[in-house]
């Protein structure tokens, strides 16, 4: 087998006319329909920073420019699903559809930069994390450096490295050096098969983020961020109907082999990511203490964010909707476990 | 095989693959080249749909004559091929260069806008083609298949490619000829609805060249003396290379001038030309294709790179007998 999907041949022509798959088309068709201008969506004209204290614009600033960050990893990465579809021959409606995907995912990333420039600047990393003390905060748009001569501890990530486990049995191993959900990696590896790539992505990762944001739109009050995560989720009802779409689309054809890819895909995505608080850090809160403080702050502020207590119900009840989603399609699901939320 | 360069080219499966390694962060999402985030926003407010951007029945319904419809579906059956290989190009380079540091958020974005303008270029063409007559999937026994098989992912991806190599040449040069086609077919068509779409499509292709200029303005100053504009000329002949083989037009396709696919080609577009429904003939084609590349050579050479033009190539052989 080829290290890589690239060490095939690339195809001369688009394999059909994106007819092959109704329910993509017509996903793809939506999502000509309902986009959107970052400039004119938002009515940024409504942000008042005067609503806020120097502290909660902080940490808003910082849960801002993470969602920024993690936007950009579908940017970054998930463009190669498309050069994959490609390779493999697939339905051109995929490819067409995963390059409006890509787009919306741009927008996303563009409107958390700008939200995080409301809030007093886009940050392009994790500050050295020190509690902020309202005295020490010359304005909103400091970064506080730590005390003199203490390191500045770790920046692990909202989309900080996933940290690099052994491989999830049928997978590549996750990117060890890299804040990512692995999805480059994947696409591009041809032991991995497109089914399992798109069931840890779409089915399990974006889904997860789809059933939290839904609720999260009923709990930001700030205007600029409502209609923000009103636009995110919209676009994002799309993405993740295309996994499932997808999945049923290719239910019939799935071997044990592609089956048992996607419960390793999905577990690991599930146990490792999820839970592993790649996305939400209290999930794992030895990890950043002052991190899941941010977000509480930012989630009673109505900015956004999150807390163990409103999200653990909701996180819990998405994953056992997808397992039983899933479980359609004869990929059986574990159970998870974790210290906060229990058995899942 | 050794490139110019003396290294293995990156289609050389005897090598190993390589992808880069991404540092992500720090994340600079900032405006790094305001003309291209500039761009970037007109995009997004220059939204289109083809299904709802003219009257297909109109098209279906017009009465042409059973030949020029299966002709012109033809036509625009290359040009979804040649459209669609767009989103390929397109997503390569976003893919490569968020592996890269130093080229910000704009450029990206704008190539995810590129990417969404080569969906909607693929789909017009498809419809075009499925409201004349049927739009043909491939183009069985003909040497265009070699020509647009151009391992367009491997070559951007490779970590020995040069990036700012792969922009300029596999996306700059083409949508340099791809515009002036636009514009040439543009002037020969009278369908309505395809002026109408036409239209739209040009829009997208002026903007992307506009991407292409603006980026070699902003980056090629950055590699003079490095010896990285060698390797964007020898990138950018090779685009050169792959329009004068053939890629858009068919007049040049080796195999042209013997009876099969290619020469059917050809003589698809004079129809379609004649009859008004979106293509200019093969010896325009060829004139319009050759100065583009020469306009390449010209805007490129101010800013350090110094591709040689192709030959000119013989008054088309295949449309002269």
């Amino acid at each position: 087998m080829a290290d890589s999907v690239l060490d095939e041949v690339d195809p001369a022509f688009p394999a059909g006319s994106g007819t092959g798959i109704p329910g993509i088309r017509a996903l793809y068709r939506g999502a000509k329909r309902s986009a959107w201008d970052p400039l004119t969506a938002v009515p940024w004209e409504l942000f008042d920073a005067n609503a806020y204290s120097e502290e909660t614009r902080w940490a808003g600033r910082v849960y801002w420019s993470g969602r920024a960050w993690g936007e950009y990893g579908a940017v970054s990465e998930s463009p190669a699903l498309q050069l994959r579809y490609d390779l493999d021959g697939l339905e051109p409606e995929l490819s067409l559809f995963w390059a409006l995907r890509t787009q919306e995912e741009a927008r996303h990333a563009e409107v958390s930069v700008r939200m995080a420039d409301l809030l007093g600047g886009y940050l392009d990393d994790l500050p050295p994390l020190v509690q902020p003390e309202p005295a020490d905060l010359k304005g909103a748009g400091e970064v506080k450096d730590p005390p003199s001569g203490a390191p500045a501890p770790a920046a692990p990530a909202p989309a900080g490295p996933a940290q690099a486990g052994p491989a999830p049995e049928g997978g590549p191993p996750v990117e060890s050096n890299a804040p990512h959900l692995g999805t480059r990696a994947r696409a591009l590896a041809p032991e991995v098969p497109v089914e399992a790539t798109i069931a840890g992505l779409v089915c399990v990762a974006e889904t997860i983020v789809l059933d939290v944001f839904r609720e999260l739109v009923k709990e930001v009050v700030d205007p600029v961020a409502k209609e923000i995560f009103r636009l995110i989720v919209r676009d994002e009802t799309r993405h993740c109907q295309f996994g499932w779409l997808y999945l049923e689309h290719r239910a019939d054809k799935m071997t044990d082999s592609i089956r048992a890819a996607c419960v390793a895909v999905m577990t690991a995505m599930v146990g490792e990511i999820e839970l592993g608080g790649y996305r939400s850090p209290w999930l794992d809160p030895t990890r950043n203490p002052a991190l899941v403080e941010i977000e509480r702050r930012v989630f009673e502020a109505g900015l956004g964010g999150t807390t163990q207590e409103w999200e653990g119900p909701v996180l819990v009840s998405s994953i056992r909707a997808l397992r039983e989603r899933v479980a359609r399609f004869r990929i059986e699901l574990p159970t998870f476990r974790h210290p906060a939320l229990g058995v899942i | 095989m050794r490139d110019e360069t003396g290294r293995p080219p990156a289609t050389d499966r005897t090598v190993p693959f390589e992808l880069g390694e991404e540092q992500r962060y720090p994340l600079d999402l900032a405006v790094r080249s305001s003309p291209i985030r500039s761009l970037y926003e007109a995009a997004s407010r220059e939204r289109w749909d083809p299904e709802r951007a003219v009257s297909w029945d109109e098209l279906s319904q017009a009465g042409y004559s059973r030949e020029e419809r299966r002709a012109a579906a033809l036509v625009w059956s290359h040009r979804a091929w040649l459209e669609y290989r767009g989103i390929r190009e397109s997503e390569t380079a976003v893919v490569r260069l968020c592996i890269e540091r130093g080229w910000g958020g704009d450029v990206k974005f704008f190539l995810a806008s590129r990417a969404t303008a080569k969906a909607l270029a693929t789909e017009t063409a498809w419809l075009v083609a499925g409201a004349l007559d049927s739009y043909l999937p491939d183009a069985p026994s003909s040497l265009l298949a070699g020509v647009l098989a151009d391992d367009t992912a491997r070559r951007g991806l490779h970590a020995r490619t040069n990036v700012d190599a792969f922009v300029l040449s596999q996306i700059f040069v083409a949508d340099v000829a791809d515009l002036a086609c636009a514009e040439a077919t543009l002037e020969r068509t009278a369908a309505p609805v395809l002026r109408e779409l036409l239209g739209h499509l040009l829009r997208d292709k002026r903007r992307h060249v506009a991407f292409g200029r603006e980026y070699a303005r902003w980056r090629l100053p950055l590699l003079a003396g490095s010896g990285r504009l060698e390797d964007v000329a020898i990138s950018v002949e090779a685009a050169f290379e792959r329009e004068v083989r053939g890629l858009r037009c068919p007049s040049w396709l080796a195999d042209a001038r013997t009876e099969g696919f290619s020469s059917h080609l050809v003589e698809a577009y004079e129809i379609t030309s004649r009859a008004g429904l979106g293509a200019v003939g093969a010896a325009e084609l060829g004139r319009c294709v050759m100065a583009a590349l020469e306009d390449v050579v010209s805007e490129l050479s101010p800013l350090g790179v110094r591709a040689s033009a192709p030959s000119p190539l013989p008054i088309d052989p295949v449309t002269s007998r």
